[in-house]
């Protein structure tokens, strides 16, 4: 038997997912295409606060988990350091756009942008 | 040699594979927690350690690979991770699992489709403990990135993993 051959369902399979996940990226991209106006920022799931996108701040966050500082700057915000084991919170890089989200799992932090009436989607 | 002999036998050959295959899949998720995150999106990642599951799951039986997934997730977390990392790859792991199995007794399907909606369940069994964990909805905003990552992956390690059954002699038949 050939197993690595390809059958019809495999690939009708194979194309919805891809075209649900387009979609889906592309809902994304229309939807935060304006920039955001604030950062919110939850750990465990609770408001930590929320930051105006165009004041510059330094904010560290420090607890049971670990320490996360999360930096606004030129209306752009990132987390610049981090001791949570993976970094993926500092890879992500800098988000300024409606909707964009950082995410540091191990600290149980999201840092998300919010623009001006959507309020809606949280 | 006698029934008892090589019930014995069948069984020492099935504790050395099966501890060989645990092995074999916690050095592949090793290996692949080596290599650069290249997106930074959290959860997109080849799936390595699941072309053992893949193959397992088409070379043995359910309740074999349940048990490797699970040795290998718990002693790689306690290795390498914490109680969070454990959790997280378990939801991923099961989710995947379980899907496999289901989609594995539907015809038409083979491994590379089963490889495919394994990869992507995977991907959403961690966003959903992802979103647990984080009290929140706003990790839904990956979930197109690893849908579309999940069955790209998905399709690679279940070609990969095809292509290993077509060359592998049946190593459990003769035992
Ligand atoms: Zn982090």
């Amino acid at each position: 038997m050939n197993n690595h051959v390809m059958t019809r369902k495999d690939i009708i399979a194979l194309a919805v997912l891809l075209v649900v996940g387009i979609i889906g990226l592309a809902v994304i991209f229309f939807y935060k295409g304006y920039e955001g106006e604030s950062v919110l920022v939850k750990v465990d799931g609770k408001v930590y606060g929320r930051y105006p996108l165009d004041v510059d701040l330094e904010l560290k966050i420090e607890d049971e988990w670990g320490i996360n500082v999360i930096e606004i700057r030129d209306g752009e915000a990132r987390v610049s350091k981090a001791d949570c084991p993976d970094k993926i919170c500092m890879k992500t890089g800098s988000i300024s756009r409606n909707t964009e989200t950082i995410v540091c799992l191990p600290h149980r932090l999201v840092v998300t942008i919010e623009g001006r009436d959507d309020d809606v989607i949280r | 040699m006698s029934r008892s002999d090589s019930d014995r036998r069948s069984i020492a050959v099935r504790i050395a594979s099966d501890g060989l295959l645990v092995a074999l899949a916690m050095i592949f998720g090793y290996i692949e927690s080596l290599l650069p995150a290249f997106t930074g999106i959290p959860g997109v990642k080849l799936g390595l350690a699941n072309l053992v599951m893949l193959s397992g799951l088409f070379l043995f039986g359910v309740p074999e690979v349940l048990m490797i997934m699970i040795l290998r997730i718990v002693l790689t977390g306690i290795m390498f991770g914490n109680v969070y990392s454990i959790i997280y790859s378990l939801a991923g792991g099961l989710l995947s699992l379980l899907v496999m199995i289901i989609m594995k007794r539907i015809k038409g399907l083979s491994i590379v489709g089963v490889s495919i909606l394994g990869g992507v369940s995977h991907n959403m069994g961690q966003l959903i403990a992802a979103g647990v964990i984080t009290g929140g909805i706003s990790v839904i905003y990956y979930a197109p990135v690893l849908l579309i990552s999940g069955t790209v992956c998905g399709m690679l390690i279940g070609i990969v993993a095809g292509r290993i059954l077509d060359h592998l002699p049946t190593i459990r038949k003769e035992g």
